[in-house]
């Protein structure tokens, strides 16, 4: 239970500032302040400001939306094609569409998120888009595989057997009885690719496949500031404290969700 | 043994061939006009043609994807635009950096990580595991170019152990090139440690519960005793895929460790020829990684082989 | 050589053993009989100090003399496998996979002789001859899953005795085995214990193989034992009430008579169940796995049919089939006179005529659904489905039938017993008033106690409703005293079939007869 609200707590509060950065940030990020440069943190700018004067926390905040966004539409694309894919694997197991699939998942594990980045990128240039196409693409095979291998045990249970004795098509037993049970799972598994997914796209920023200038994002951020790291290392703590607090955040509350949704799931992995 | 390794041998292949299909079309087909695209858009027309005829580009999709095969098979990765170098050449330089890195990460990795999921699963519950599992929370939510910033804060900067970047090449000798690497491994390393570490413990924990470890105890293995005579080799397989699927994280990963190190490795090249729209130099090098991250996973299912007998039937 | 006193373990406060006292003599088997969950495993396992983390355990534990419940952890290590050697129930889980069956039985050796590993692995060749796995024809190289489930048993035997221990603990160790495998390692032990003097503490919840087993019998229920004593008296003057229950429900009743049975409901002929075989290579055309091998038979109706066989033997694929869930190969079947293609698929009115009760009472029902949404499943079927308050009296007069309560439909299943998921699949089963009821093993996961109430209800039930039923099971004294005609399944043929009384009585083929011979009967006085 601690896990969950400590994992929640971080998560909301950086939610809400990527919310919030859509209506106000404390200052504009796009506006370049020049005098105003490599400031320390202070009463006016709360976690100091850029080599182009910009205001860390400000960009930190919008940094949280791009980031944020990334990963769950990257979940979302994951969930929305995998589950169903690995569904469908699962109902006609040992069939061609259950080998076709399941080929293809291990398929696309042999090119790791970066290396899909990096061949979209290299035809259609960067951009937060393509990142989240990238993130989304890897996590496909991840939540089919699982959607697959529990969905077949499932399959094997006696309820299932019973449905179907009641007459029940795939389909059907496949949406009211397989699905139901899988939804813990899922959930904890989405929790883990979207934080991994936070990684990704702070990895692909940093080397500039990610959302492009001048939308903070941040891994730029970080990328920006290693050339100056022996002057000013406030700018690379902060967007990387931003990075590990929502991970690990994010991880810590998939933990709890886990102890809590089902006790059944916690040695496996 | 034989037919178990030749089965893996054939999907292997089967995956390299798909995915250089797949390869080859998300470069050469799918931006219409290759050379167009490599030379931007203020190219005069007959520098278009000259390097589309260079590309062999007048050849339909089906004889280039073969033309290319053979010539990848053959070692010819064709030449780079924009270096005018045999891209061969350009890999096998770069990838004597790359590797080693990757290995490097690996060996320390593993070294880390087996102790304390061996010591976090003998300890359950107590103050060793809960520490280093904590640990290890923190480790996984750090991305590893930030630590990799960190650590040349530290070391590099303050302490002035070790350079912040830069490689002085093999010729010197196997210590400085070693120490050149010895940053971005430790970087690398670290965060694929935790995983590891947290796979070893729960792998172990889970075996721990099994049948024969009760049958290890009635004979009067002491705890110890059991945990590396009988629970190790057992955990082993959980922590072998993921160990293998590390191999390609780290190669992944060290793209991005090698920016922050300066290392003229395989990362480097790569983010040059995207941005100089290189895309030959592109194909060959992600064709190289994914290569690799298969060869692996071929390695990864061989050596299960030679820990679980049940694979072994011939 | 054993004496026990007043051991008792608690998990978290919460008692889980309560003041467990008894003695073994020396070259004495003393039987521990109880139903699962009554505490027969956690004693053997608290009387070797192996609990699980968590448990804790007061009490006196002697063994000749050496108090083992104030051992050090170390010399406890010394004590086991040496001076007391422990047979578990499950063989095959209880052998490590990725070791040779010769490392392991020599590992014991090496343990508590400290001889070296050449002497060892001599003499764990003995050993494992000891137990009939002579090396000529099992070389220690071999790894438990190229073994049977019996020989497996044999290695961890050869394990539980190398060192030759005072005292044997065989926890269930024929539970897992098919009935003649069982007899071959009931043998086994019985010669060990006539050869080495060995003082055993043998666990089952097995009556019969409690009475051709040991010398004296302790009963055993909720962590408590209710009664000691030998075991001629006890199984045949009980003292306490729930040693009489256990008594009364393991006795077979009397064999129903055959009753003449109406038109055919189930017709099969020569029924043919195939699996694609495992491909050992991408060109590989292996043999077809036959898992039901050209059956034919007819359930009448209102008939009560039996089919008996080992696990294996293919009659949970028949069942599948029968049902429409599997494909057939081969054959033909009717149901009610209309055939059934081959693709298994059949007509909803069809499907409605047959339902099923499976083994698993939790395991067959989703968890997450309430139980009027469970018993209503089978409204699939119907053509005109109730809904509404019409839907809610047919749930409440389904459960009212299996003796639930009408207010139960809106509870999880998992608020429910054993006993009553039972009457919650019968409800289920019921519902659409089918023509035929298959119970698949149906009460094989019940306490004895539980057992005796349900077979009457599905009795009642099938006499109120004319029900046809095929009982599936195992075990053949299930089947006898509710079944008019039983079938006998082996690799998927059916090798004898007849009145029920007389297949038992007069067993024509020899696998009914080695069914017969080996299960140990349990007779009563």
């Amino acid at each position: 239970m601690g896990k969950l609200l400590l994992g929640g707590a971080l998560i909301v509060v950086f939610a809400a500032a990527a919310l919030l950065s859509l209506i106000w940030t404390p200052y504009d990020v796009t506006a370049l302040e020049i005098p105003e440069r490599l400031q320390r943190p202070g009463l006016s700018h709360w976690l100091g400001t850029d080599h182009f004067g910009r205001d860390i926390l400000s960009m930190i905040m919008v940094g949280a939306r791009v980031s944020l966004a990334v990963a769950l539409v990257a979940v979302g694309i994951g969930l929305g094609l995998g589950v169903p894919l690995g569904l469908l694997a699962a109902a006609r197991a040992g069939g061609l569409v259950d080998e076709v699939v399941m080929r293809s998942a291990d398929l696309v594990f042999a090119f790791p998120a970066l290396l899909i980045a990096i061949l979209i990128t290299a035809v259609f240039g960067p951009s937060a888009f393509n990142a989240i196409l990238a993130i989304g693409i890897f996590n496909v095979p991840v939540f089919a595989r699982l959607t697959r291998g529990a969905a077949l045990s499932l399959w094997q249970r006696e309820f299932v057997m019973a449905a179907r004795v009641a007459g029940k098509g795939a389909f059907r037993i496949s949406v009211e009885h397989i699905l139901p049970n899988l939804a813990n799972l899922l959930i904890v598994q989405g929790t883990i690719q979207f934080s991994l997914g936070i990684l990704a796209e702070a990895g692909l920023s940093y080397v500039g496949l990610g959302a492009q200038p001048p939308t903070p994002s941040w891994g730029r951020m970080l990328a920006e500031s290693q050339t100056m790291i022996a002057i000013a290392p406030h700018l690379a703590l902060f967007p990387g404290l931003a990075i590990v607090l929502t991970v690990l955040g994010l991880n810590v509350m998939g933990d709890g969700l886990r102890d809590r949704l089902d006790p059944q799931l916690r040695p496996r992995r | 043994m034989l037919r178990y390794a030749f089965s893996r041998l054939l999907a292997l292949s089967v995956s390299l061939c798909v995915a250089s299909v797949i390869i080859f079309a998300a470069i050469e087909i799918v931006p219409g006009d290759p050379a167009a695209y490599m030379l931007g858009l203020n190219a005069a027309p007959d520098t278009v043609a000259a390097l589309r005829a260079e590309l062999g580009l007048d050849q339909g999709a089906v004889a280039r994807y073969f033309t290319w095969v053979t010539g990848v098979l053959q070692g010819d990765f064709g030449t780079s635009y924009t270096y005018r170098t045999p891209v061969g050449e350009m890999i096998g330089e770069r990838l004597w950096i790359s590797l080693p890195l990757a290995m490097f990460a690996l060996t320390l990795s593993t070294a880390i990580a087996v102790p304390v999921g061996l010591w976090a699963a003998a300890t359950r519950g107590r103050a060793p595991d809960l520490g280093s599992m904590g640990a290890t929370q923190l480790g996984v939510a750090v991305p590893n170019f930030w630590f990799a910033m960190i650590l040349v804060t530290i070391f590099a900067i303050h302490l002035r152990w070790f350079s912040a970047g830069g490689f002085p090449g093999w010729d010197g000798g196997l210590l400085p090139g070693l120490k050149a690497l010895t940053l971005p491994a430790i970087a690398l390393a670290l965060p694929q440690a935790s995983i590891l570490a947290r796979v070893m413990r729960s792998a172990l924990i889970d075996t721990l519960g099994e049948g024969y470890i009760r049958t290890a105890r009635a004979k009067g293995l002491t705890r110890g005793q059991v945990l590396w005579r009988h629970a190790f080799r057992n955990a082993l397989i959980p922590v072998l895929t993921i160990l293998g699927l590390q191999f390609s994280f780290l190669l992944a990963g060290g793209i991005i460790i090698e920016n922050v190190f300066f290392l003229p490795g395989l990362g480097r090249l790569i983010f040059q020829a995207i941005a100089q729209r290189d895309l030959i130099v592109v194909e060959s090098v992600v064709m190289l990684l994914v290569f690799s991250v298969i060869l692996v996973t071929f390695l990864v299912d061989i050596a299960y082989a030679a820990v679980d007998p049940r694979l072994r039937r011939s | 050589m054993l004496a026990v006193r007043d051991l008792s373990v608690s998990l978290a406060g919460r008692p889980v053993l309560t003041g467990i006292d008894f003695t073994i003599a020396p070259g004495e088997i003393l039987g521990l009989i109880g139903e699962s969950g009554s505490g027969k495993s956690m004693t053997a396992l608290a009387l070797l100090r192996l609990l699980p983390e968590g448990f804790a355990q007061t009490g006196r534990v002697t063994l000749q003399n050496q108090a083992l419940h104030a051992q050090s952890e170390r010399a406890m290590c010394r004590v086991r496998g040496n001076r007391v050697g422990m047979i578990f129930q499950e063989p095959m889980t209880a052998l490590n996979p990725l070791q040779s069956i010769g490392r392991q039985v020599a590992e014991t050796l090496r343990l508590h002789r400290g001889q070296t590993t050449r002497a060892a692995r001599a003499e764990a060749a003995a050993v494992l001859a000891r137990v009939g796995l002579p090396a000529g024809d099992f070389p220690l190289t071999l790894y438990p899953h190229q073994l049977s489930g019996g020989q497996r048993q044999r290695v961890g035997i050869a394990i539980a005795i190398a060192c030759r221990p005072d005292l044997l603990i065989a926890d269930e160790p024929t539970t897992a085995l098919d009935v003649s495998t069982e007899a071959e390692i009931l043998d086994l032990i019985r010669r060990l214990v006539a050869e080495d003097g060995l003082s055993v503490l043998f666990i089952t919840h097995d009556l019969a193989v409690t009475s051709t087993m040991a010398d004296r019998v302790a009963v055993m229920q909720a962590g408590r034992i209710v009664e000691t004593g030998p075991v001629s008296r006890v199984l045949r003057a009980p003292q306490h009430s729930y040693t009489q229950a256990l008594l009364d429900a393991a006795r077979p009743g009397a064999a129903m008579k055959a009753a003449p049975t109406g038109d055919a409901l189930i017709a099969v002929e020569r029924l043919r169940r195939t699996y694609p075989g495992r491909r050992r290579h991408l060109f590989d055309r292996p043999p077809p796995l036959v898992a039901v091998d050209g059956v034919s038979f007819t359930l009448g109706k209102g008939e009560r049919l039996g089919l008996v066989g080992a696990s294996g033997s293919g009659k949970s694929t028949l069942t599948r089939a029968l049902l429409g869930l599997e494909p057939r190969q081969g054959g033909t079947l009717c149901i009610d006179g209309t055939p059934v293609p081959a693709s298994g698929a059949m007509p909803r009115a069809l499907r409605a005529k047959i339902q099923v009760v499976f083994q698993d009472p939790s395991g067959s029902f989703n968890p997450r659904h309430k139980v009027a949404r469970l018993i209503a499943e089978p409204f699939h079927l119907h053509p005109a489905p109730p809904k509404g308050p019409a839907r809610a009296r047919a749930v409440a007069t389904a459960l009212e039938a299996v003796g639930l309560r009408a207010g139960d439909a809106d509870r999880y299943i998992h608020e429910f017993s054993g006993g009553q998921r039972q009457r919650i699949a019968r409800a289920r089963a019921l519902i659409l008033r089918p023509a035929a009821l298959l119970l698949d093993e149906a009460v094989s996961a019940l306490d004895v106690s539980v057992r005796g109430h349900i077979l009457g209800l599905i009795d009642a039930l099938a006499r109120e409703h004319g029900l046809a039923l095929l009982f599936i099971s195992h075990a053949l004294h299930v089947v006898r005293s509710v079944t008019s005609r039983v079938m006998v399944m082996s690799a998927g043929r059916i090798v004898e079939e007849g009145p029920t009384a007389e297949v038992l009585t007069r067993p024509q083929h020899a696998y009914t007869r080695a069914l017969l011979a080996a299960a140990p009967r349990f007779e009563g006085p």
